[in-house]
């Protein structure tokens, strides 16, 4: 995390309300990237699950302050920010989330690769080869999903 | 290639000593044990499971057999070094092997890493029991590629704008010979790439969009 400060935005990619797994619950603890990309890999991952309900969660983290941190070690693949709180409870506190077709629409028309094949065995793979996003074009694409979440 | 719910752990690298004290104190380990990362698991692994084969790579190409050795899971940890009673599907773990009789050169050569990274020449652990010949997640990936410009122009001359998972299916194994299983696999792959989206209910739609 750049200066450890932590970004205006996290991003989750999983499926609509999924309550994650019981360590996720019952800890609790919810994991985030403050790379929407990366987000979206996960959540394309869930896709064969749901092909309705794979989604990208997105949250201000200003809102997101009264939950503890929880520093992961070894956070350099997806830039993962983990969050002490069930992932319910993040749901809660998101602005909404975004159908992964509009995502992609909206990371292709700003020249993201938006498009791939995503497996659990290829996912640390497809995160290595992500560029990354500088905050700024970071906060373009989420005002571009603003008016796309639900 | 390993069956759909085979168990399987694939071993990025070595994890230093440093690494594993800054989530777990206990960092000990017997000469034929190690401390490893490893990737997002495919499916869910119990503790105290045992492998007896080595694949290399994501191709996972077979090097070396059942009865030379085995591995045994004795703990795992989560990132945030939280101990887990079993590796969740979908999890990234540190997990703390055994090798009976001895740790096999191919793990020996593995690189000593400080966090999970892409590792091309990962080796996985598995149950011979588990594999199977069957087709490479690679050559699906092409396969789809392909059937989408056939089958996009095939629906297209036939005026046919929408089909159902069953129309594909059933095309895909009478032109290409595919297994159901497989077909599904393409399916699933040209929904990721948004070349195929749901329209309504059961039935899909070949996109308009290019994406690649």
């Amino acid at each position: 995390m750049p200066g450890n400060k932590l970004p205006d935005f996290v991003f989750r990619g999983t499926t609509i309300n999924y309550p994650g797994n019981n360590n996720a619950i019952q800890l609790p603890y919810t994991c985030t990237s403050f790379h929407p990309v990366k987000a979206l890999w996960f959540a394309l991952e869930c896709l064969h699950l749901q092909p309705d309900g794979a989604v990208v969660y997105v949250a201000r983290t200003r809102n997101l302050t009264d939950f503890k941190l929880i520093y992961n070690h070894f956070n350099r693949l997806e830039n993962e920010v983990g969050f002490a709180m069930a992932p319910v409870d993040f749901y809660a506190r998101c602005e909404g989330y975004i159908h992964l077709a509009d995502l992609q629409r909206i990371l292709a028309t700003n020249g993201i690769d938006a498009y791939n094949v995503v497996r659990k065995d290829n996912l640390t793979r497809i995160c290595r080869e992500t560029p990354d996003l500088d905050a700024k074009k970071i906060v373009t694409l989420v005002e571009q999903m603003l008016p796309l979440l639900r | 290639m390993l069956r759909e719910k085979a168990n399987i752990l694939t071993i990025q690298g070595k994890a230093k000593k440093s690494a594993v004290k800054q989530i777990w104190p206990d960092v000990a380990t017997d000469a034929n044990q190690g401390w490893f990362f490893i990737d997002y698991a495919v499916n869910e692994v119990a503790l105290n499971a045992k492998f007896d084969v080595l694949l290399e790579g994501e191709s996972k190409q077979l090097i070396s057999g059942p009865g030379s050795f085995s591995v045994k899971l004795l703990a795992c940890l989560d990132q945030f070094g939280n101990k887990l009673s079993h590796i969740p599907e979908g999890y990234k773990t540190l997990c703390k092997l055994e090798f009976t009789p001895n740790m096999p050169t191919a793990i020996k050569k593995l690189p000593l890493l400080d966090q999970w990274d892409y590792n091309p020449q990962a080796i996985s652990v598995a149950d011979h029991r588990d594999i199977e010949l069957a087709t490479p997640d690679f050559v699906i990936t092409d396969l789809a590629r392909i059937v989408y410009v056939e089958m996009k122009s095939t629906f297209d001359k036939a005026h046919k704008n929408t089909f159902s998972k069953k129309d594909f299916v059933t095309r895909l194994e009478s032109v290409y010979h595919t297994h159901a299983q497989n077909g599904d696999r393409i399916l699933e792959s040209l929904m990721q790439l948004g070349k195929v989206t749901r329209k309504s209910g059961d039935l899909l739609e070949f996109a308009e969009s290019e994406n690649y």
